[in-house]
């Protein structure tokens, strides 16, 4: 039987693929943002879901929601100590932390139990410009990531890393 | 592919841009090149994890940014690392021919 570590580094793996992915779209110029943001939102959501194998004793059958994965980056955030170096606080993180915050709540699953219409994925209507719009659209933030004018999508990268780093 | 001048030019433009939209970075260094721009960014917005990671951009036409980037971050520790040569940037970058580009007054 896999063990938890197992789990985990499984979990890690699929993270790492998944923020490769992104800085090649990145790379290749243009990238759409949409799928961009898609890309760090699922490496995240596996971040979390390595966090919660390996510091709470979760078991992967309870991780197939992504409910969880919510959790996770929700206890990542207030592990404080875990995820800054000590004396090094200042402002560290905290931009990236709030996109990545804001790119799970826009997941479909995540965004419909919010009662959000914005998510990532999908279109929606929106109800003050009368039309249907999509997350490129409707939320700023994903056509940040995708542009060279903003350091969002480096960040994101470097906090992905390094999260990934101190769970191996 | 664009004259010197020209990608120094976009260079300085995104090195604003980047100030503008991170108030939290405190320096940003260019690294001369003919082809591409290279920036490395001193930022209180990302933490200090002794790894350094390029990430390259394509160009970004709708912004006018015509030319491929490689953005560095990294934590005023680290950049203290970098100087006190405990921590090396990628073997392309040489510390000795950053330019520093000033905050816009």
């Amino acid at each position: 039987m896999a063990s938890s570590k197992d789990w985990a580094e499984a979990f890690l793996r699929c993270a790492a693929e998944d923020l490769e992915a992104a800085k090649e779209l990145l790379a290749s110029g243009t990238p759409p943002p949409g799928t961009l943001a898609m890309l760090f939102q699922m490496a995240f959501e596996k971040i979390g879901k390595a966090y919660l194998i390996a510091h709470r004793g979760k078991r992967p059958e309870q991780l197939r929601t992504h409910k969880a994965a919510s959790v996770a980056l929700w206890d990542i955030r207030q592990d404080t100590d875990w995820l800054w170096e000590r004396g090094h606080r200042g402002q560290q993180w905290t931009r990236a932390l709030l996109a990545v915050k804001v790119l799970e709540e826009a997941q479909p699953a995540v965004a419909s139990r919010l009662g959000k219409s914005e998510m990532l994925e999908y279109p929606w209507e929106d109800a003050f410009l009368d039309r249907v719009i999509t997350a490129k659209e409707g939320i700023p933030m994903v056509r940040d990531i995708s542009q060279q004018g903003t350091t969002l999508a480096s960040m994101l990268v470097k906090l992905g890393l390094h999260l990934m780093e101190k769970l191996r | 592919m664009g004259s010197m001048m020209e990608v120094e030019v976009a260079t300085k433009k995104l090195a604003l841009l980047h100030y503008a939209n991170d108030p939290d970075t405190k320096q940003i260094f260019s690294l001369p090149n003919p082809e591409r721009i290279q920036l490395i960014e001193v930022t209180d917005s990302v933490g200090t994890t002794g790894e350094i990671c390029p990430i390259e951009f394509g160009p970004d036409v709708k912004n006018l940014i015509l030319f491929p980037s490689e953005i560095i971050l990294v934590s005023p520790a680290e950049w203290g690392m970098i100087r006190d040569q405990k921590l090396n940037l990628p073997e392309s970058w040489d510390m000795e021919s950053l330019e520093l580009i000033p905050r816009a007054s």
